[in-house]
């Protein structure tokens, strides 16, 4: 097996991972950098961001209310700290990406324009039309460029983890293309490999969001944190599920119900307000967990309109005026026309929840640290706990800029501590590896891992969807440990070395299935409701902060159910309150003023 | 370990151009210069020997071929009129203007010769 | 889905460790008016073929992953539907790459040219605490439709003269390169047009012009070549005058 050796190697292609990146290269830029992807780094799922990326930028914002915004947005489930952290930093980020050339949109004067988003108070989104993640995404692929010490391992598909003394000491990949391994050696690692919507059937995310990096570290022994919070994006397309933003909310779209009825209003985001004049955390501006809620409610009144791809409500775009939306949202009109033969301008858009972001992943420190040494997590694979229960939109790309620079700046300075690892036990690691690749590729047996993925998105669809209950979430769990003892009998057809992706797919499933036993096994263990975890039960039906004030930590349990445990919440200045928006989140926040001003 | 990779390159053969409707108006514009060629070189024999040039003029050959270059040439000037506003970066609005008055000004021009050598 | 509508690909198959060269298996494929061709190739994989490689993550038009021959026309699998093609079609690996498998291509030289352009804003050293450049709408359409590639290569496939000459830089890598010499942020035109204006870069192009046709994002790479023809000429004739000044101010010197 060949071996490479680096300073740092970072696992994911995205934008946190070509943050991290970027960040390493600039403050220590003697380093030598992997960055290693599965596919080539713009393929990565950051592509498919439309709505923007927040950071105060207007006179009558502040860092206090993002700050406000988001831990309330979170339902109280949110590292204070690292909020603060990550507030502080956002503006300096945006600035960062435009001096690299990022086209942000602009007033007619060339000053940032920013945007209405759902949970925020003020206008803080920074948008690149509504392809924000895209354009952020090849930003940070071109700069990446121009650093020769980033040497990119396109096309590598991480296996392992190495370690050594409890350190991490580099990866085994296999390089798709030529089907060998390679060990990976460095003195830190960056996982920056993205969430794991994948495991649910409906899902707004790229077949490559398959859980890879979270369920290597969770095997290796680090907790899975808050895995029960899995959001619901309001607004995919029926039947792909393909995105549409928030920002068409944000811009002044409006959700209607068959009876062409603001439902909204009537589900604690109202009054309503009126058309064309979007209010913050009013009505289409609430957070996705109520926004989605709201929906499955009127679906089982029976108030929404029959497709053959399922129930929908409509997404109204039509009174911006063709002009606005040719000028703010023409991806949405693209992609509304090529996959639902209907253009905004003239219909109201077809669209449900559909699964769409994992608040939770590995657990890391403020310094984007995992409990290894040496092994930094980042963007959406990592919980360094700033969604909490429920994350505002525009807050993730955001994260990825923010925290890719620090997991970076960390990551460097771990690697100049040095580690001392000895060849041989790292050959013995990476042999073993490839030992286990090598069996999995001549694997024998009935089972077909597309069975194993259907069955597998369809439960958790059931049990860890909008709504849980402890019945659904029992058979979820039980069907989950069922899946798990048929995937060691699913029969490899594909016996080739180059790009086999037979192969690839069913260890992306066997990922997948540790990371959807995480979400199953934290959800059903937290009695409450929270964010996005709501639960039917009677007696969970509330937030319970005396009992689930806490993050949930999700440990690998070799052949038996994740050991679930606890961990408190840093708060530090803004103590839990009823989480509410519309009319009484104003009152909320006027009382608030009075006492402050009092 | 020796590499199991065997990339497969498709040879290109001299008659790329035929299946695509595409390529073939592509080789259709290029291969039509050569009408113009042949027109420039009988145009420049009238420096050389304008009584040739006179008896050769009325040779139906000459005719077809300056036909044959007139043609090419209208398909030219569409072709170059196209290219014209990838050509220039300018707003909407001004290239439209712009190529219609390219326009006015061939057409004017072509009016204009074909009066002069009429009278 | 015993009751679907099927139609028939033929797709281009080809495992470099078993066959010579690539041959044309036929399909059956079920359809309804929303299944794109990369759904097709998804169920051929899923429940026909799992051992059929090629690409794909997004499967929305954005990531550039999926692009195939379809009846010889380059195009993304997730943006082509199955509907337009109820007699059946002809999937084949994007022309003018190398092809590893089935439909996988190797990108490798499309990503070297990429980076040979300097895809990056050069020569602007405002920091961060100095905050934004300004930048005016109008600016900003300058290079607003080159910053829209994808980078899937199909104006690769769709180009005759990267098939006759794989050492041409091609027309998405010119395109992102002319994008940042558009940019008002960038003072880099210098450094690029070394590599830019040469018989690899813009002058191998012979404006055929199929790229923009094809192109899935109108980011319109045979604009930007044109334009960047028009650069390099006008660039080449002021050489040529200032070489004459140069020598008529070093003559006047010495006399």
């Amino acid at each position: 097996m060949q071996t490479l050796n680096f300073d740092i190697a970072i696992i994911g292609g995205g934008g946190s991972g070509l943050r991290a990146a970027i960040a390493a290269a600039e403050t220590s830029p003697g380093l030598n950098i992997a960055l290693v992807s599965k596919v080539y780094p713009m393929r990565s799922h950051t592509v498919a961001a439309e709505g923007g990326s927040a950071a105060v930028w207007q006179d009558n914002d502040s860092l206090e209310l993002h700050f406000s915004d988001t831990v309330s947005g979170g339902d109280w489930l949110c590292e204070q700290d690292v909020v603060e952290y990550f507030v502080q930093n956002c503006t300096r980020e945006m600035i960062q990406m435009e001096q690299w050339g990022c086209p942000w949109s602009r007033n007619p004067d060339g000053s940032i324009a920013v945007r209405n988003f759902g949970g925020m108070k003020v206008p803080r989104t920074w948008f690149a039309a509504d392809k924000t993640g895209f354009h952020m995404l090849h930003t940070l692929f071109q700069t990446s460029l121009k650093y020769p010490q980033i040497r990119r391992l396109d096309e590598h598909f991480i296996l392992d983890l190495l370690e050594e003394d409890g350190r991490a000491a580099g990866v085994v990949a296999l390089n798709m293309i030529e089907g060998e391994l390679l060990q990976i050696r460095a003195g830190a690692v960056v996982f920056a490999t993205g969430g794991a919507g994948r495991v649910y059937r409906y899902n707004t995310n790229a077949s490559i969001v398959t859980g890879d990096g979270m369920s290597i570290a969770y095997r290796r022994g680090v907790a899975l944190r808050d895995m029960e919070f899995v959001q619901y994006h309001p607004t995919g397309l029926p039947g792909s599920g393909i995105l549409i933003t928030e920002a068409s909310r944000g811009e002044g779209g409006l959700m209607l119900n068959k009876n062409g009825y603001r439902y909204l209003q009537d589900y604690g985001l109202g009054p309503e307000t009126p058309m064309g004049q979007p209010k913050p955390k009013f009505m289409e501006l609430g957070p996705r967990d109520k926004v989605s809620q709201a929906f499955w409610h009127e679906w089982r009144a029976g108030r929404m309109v029959s497709t053959p791809h399922g129930d929908v409500s409509l997404l109204d775009i039509r009174h911006l005026g063709k002009e606005k939306i040719l000028e703010r949202l023409p991806f949405i009109r693209e992609l509304s026309m090529q996959y639902m033969s209907i253009d905004p301008i003239n219909d109201p858009i077809p669209v449900r929840p559909t699964a769409h972001y994992t608040m939770g992943g590995i657990a890391t420190d403020k310094n984007c640290e995992t409990s290894i040494k040496g092994l930094f997590a980042v963007g959406e694979c990592s919980s360094i706990g700033m969604h909490g229960a429920n994350r505002l939109g525009s807050n993730s790309l955001a994260e990825l800029l923010v925290f890719g620079e620090a997991a970076g700046r960390w990551a460097a300075q771990r690697s100049k501590e040095g580690v001392k690892v000895s060849p041989t036990a790292l050959d013995a690691q990476a042999d073993d590896t490839e030992s286990r690749f090598k069996t999995i590729l001549q694997q024998k047996g009935k089972e077909k891992w597309v069975t194993i993925r259907n069955e597998m998105g369809l439960s958790m669809e059931e049990g860890c969807g909008i709504y849980r209950s402890e019945e659904l979430m029992r058979n979820t769990v039980d069907k989950l440990a069922e899946l798990q003892d048929r995937v060691r009998n699913v029969g490899v057809v594909d016996s080739a070395s180059v790009f086999n992706t037979d192969v690839l797919n069913l260890i992306e499933i066997s990922y997948g299935l540790n990371v959807a036993e995480a979400m199953a096994h934290s959800a059903i263990e937290r009695r409450e409701s929270r964010g996005a975890h709501q639960r039917l039960d009677e007696d969970y039906q509330q937030r319970d902060d005396e009992n689930f004030l806490k993050h949930s930590l999700a440990y690998y349990n070799k052949d038996a159910a994740p050991r679930i445990e606890y961990e408190s919440v840093k708060i530090t200045k803004l103590q839990p309150a009823k989480r509410v928006y519309g009319a009484e989140g104003a009152s909320q926040d006027n009382k608030n003023k009075e006492k402050g001003n009092g | 370990m020796a590499t199991k990779r065997k990339p497969y390159v498709k040879e290109i053969d001299c008659w790329w151009w035929k299946s695509n409707p595409y390529y073939r108006f592509y080789m259709l514009r290029e291969t039509s210069s050569v009408f113009s060629v042949l027109a420039s070189l009988f145009l420049l024999l009238f420096l050389f020997s304008p009584k040739t040039f006179a008896t050769l003029v009325q040779n139906p050959i000459i005719c077809l071929l300056s036909f044959m270059a007139l043609l090419a040439a209208v398909l030219h000037t569409k072709t170059w009129f196209d290219l014209t506003p990838k050509a220039l970066n300018l707003p909407e609005e001004k290239l439209c203007s712009l190529m219609k008055g390219l326009w006015a000004v061939t057409v004017g021009f072509s009016v204009l010769t074909l009066l002069l050598s009429v009278v | 889905m015993a009751d679907a509508k099927k139609l028939l690909l033929k797709v281009q198959r080809y495992n470099p460790e078993k066959d010579n060269a690539p041959y044309l298996v036929p399909y059956e494929i079920p359809w309804d008016d929303q299944t794109s061709l990369l759904d097709g190739l998804q169920y051929l994989k899923d429940c026909v073929c799992p051992d059929l490689s090629f690409r794909s993550s997004c499967r929305m038009a954005i990531c550039g992953s999926c692009g195939v021959m379809v009846n010889c026309v380059p195009k993304l699998a997730c943006k082509t539907f199955l509907r337009n093609y109820s007699d059946g079609a002809i999937v084949e690996p994007l022309a003018n790459f190398p092809v590893e498998r089935d439909l996988v291509v190797d990108l490798t030289h499309f990503l070297e040219y990429i980076e040979a352009l300097k895809p990056y804003v050069i020569g602007n050293a405002r920091k961060p605490a100095e905050g934004p450049n300004t930048q005016t709408p109008t600016e900003l359409a300058r290079y607003h439709k080159f910053s829209m590639c994808i980078n899937c290569g199909l104006c690769y496939a769709a180009c005759p003269q990267f098939g006759l000459n794989p050492a041409f830089l091609g027309p998405a890598a010119i395109t992102i390169g002319h994008r940042y010499n558009l940019d008002s942020r960038d003072h880099g035109r210098d450094e690029r047009v070394q590599t830019m204006n040469t018989k690899t870069g813009v002058w191998s192009c012979t404006f055929v012009g199929y790229c923009s046709e094809v192109c899935p994002k109108h980011a319109d790479p045979a604009a930007a070549l044109q334009q960047c023809k028009v650069e390099s000429a006008l660039s080449f004739v002021t050489s040529i005058l200032n070489c004459k000044k140069n020598k008529e101010a070093s003559h006047g010197n010495k006399a």
